[in-house]
């Protein structure tokens, strides 16, 4: 790039300098980008492990032994913690997704991201109060159910912003998607024939593949050299 | 999603294109890459500027000079824990030019002769 076709130089830029300058932003950002989505996976692994997880392990520790009303409100302060940080994480990782998918839509006459944020609030919004009836109803299965729902709508997110962000997804991003989608299936089947064993097993390995996902976008793909 | 302008268009220098350049802050290929990466990005570290633009670290140091004079961007030093960094962040002068760079790269034909899609 040092020295560009209108470094410095007093003469008329061209649209073809324009557009190469973007083509080679892009393929740069396709590297940083995913570089930037390990923190996605790493934070929807946490959140699913907080839902599905961890309860059921915690039932093997002295946890158990605690009165019900304090592990109630230990597991969702964790739940809703993670949850927290998940999607205010998400929300920008998101924009930047959108941003990107903006200047390669500009650059290659693809189609741009549109997120319905208001949509997307809204969602949030009538998740978050269904899961506080549910916590008052003591139903858990119910609110298993809902998380199901809600992370399997973040999933088709997931892949909206994957496709326009990258423009081919990469191949953990599949894999990512894909294991969610498994997962969320696969617990719904384990739920309904009321088997928690095979919900947390579906979800246990759903959040081992995130975690790896996160692993290889992070140390595997984009080498971010240290600071001079 | 498409615009009427220029199908079947050769690309040649627009005249808008041509004012945006004018300006010394972006009469440089690594500058408007720079601005293309901190509209997206909102904040690169100064190693990762240097892996986009492939520039040695003084000729980075004067296009980032060259910007921040303009106020298109801001340079300082963070602290984090693997220790000091130094970022650089747009300002809203820079996202007003990045949005006008964007517009400019919208009204391009592509290969295929037809404008970029316009963004959300």
């Amino acid at each position: 790039m040092e020295g560009g076709s209108f470094s410095d130089a007093k003469e008329e830029p061209s649209s073809s300098d324009l557009r190469a300058t973007a083509r080679n932003f892009l393929e740069f950002e396709r590297g940083y980008l995913r570089h930037r989505w390990a923190v996605y996976y790493a934070l929807w692994a946490s959140t699913a492990a907080a839902y599905f997880v961890i309860q059921y392990f915690l039932d093997f520790t002295s946890f158990a032994a605690l009165p019900t009303t304090v592990q109630l409100v230990t597991l969702w302060g964790l739940r809703f913690a993670t949850s927290l940080v998940a999607i205010t994480v998400s929300a920008q990782i998101w924009r930047l997704a959108e941003r990107t998918s903006a200047v390669r839509a500009a650059t290659n006459g693809h189609a741009s991201l549109v997120v319905p944020w208001n949509l997307i609030r809204i969602a949030i919004v009538v998740t978050g109060l269904a899961a506080a009836l549910l916590i008052s109803l003591r139903s858990s299965s119910a609110s298993d159910i809902i998380g199901d729902t809600a992370l399997l709508v973040l999933t088709l997110f997931l892949f909206l912003h994957l496709h326009y962000a990258f423009r081919p997804i990469p191949p953990e991003g599949w894999l990512a998607a894909s294991a969610f989608i498994a997962a969320g299936a696969l617990s719904f089947v384990f739920l309904l024939e009321g088997d928690p064993r095979g919900h947390v097993f579906a979800w246990t390995a759903a959040v081992v593949v995130w975690f790896g996902c996160a692993s290889y976008a992070r140390f595997g793909v984009f080498d971010a050299a240290e600071d001079p | 999603m498409m615009g009427e302008e220029g199908a079947g268009a050769t690309p040649e220098p627009l005249e808008s294109l041509g004012e945006q350049f004018s300006q010394e802050e972006l009469r440089s290929s690594t500058r408007v890459l720079i601005m293309l990466s901190l509209g997206v990005n909102r904040r690169m570290s100064f190693s990762n500027l240097l892996r986009l633009s492939r520039c040695a670290k003084g000729s980075l140091s004067y296009h980032l000079k060259q910007l921040e004079g303009a106020g298109l961007i801001r340079v300082s030093t963070v602290f984090t824990l693997s220790g000091p960094r130094v970022v650089a962040d747009i300002t809203e002068k820079g996202r007003a030019r990045f949005s006008e760079l964007m517009d400019e790269l919208q009204r391009i034909p592509t290969d295929q002769g037809e404008p970029g899609a316009v963004s959300s």
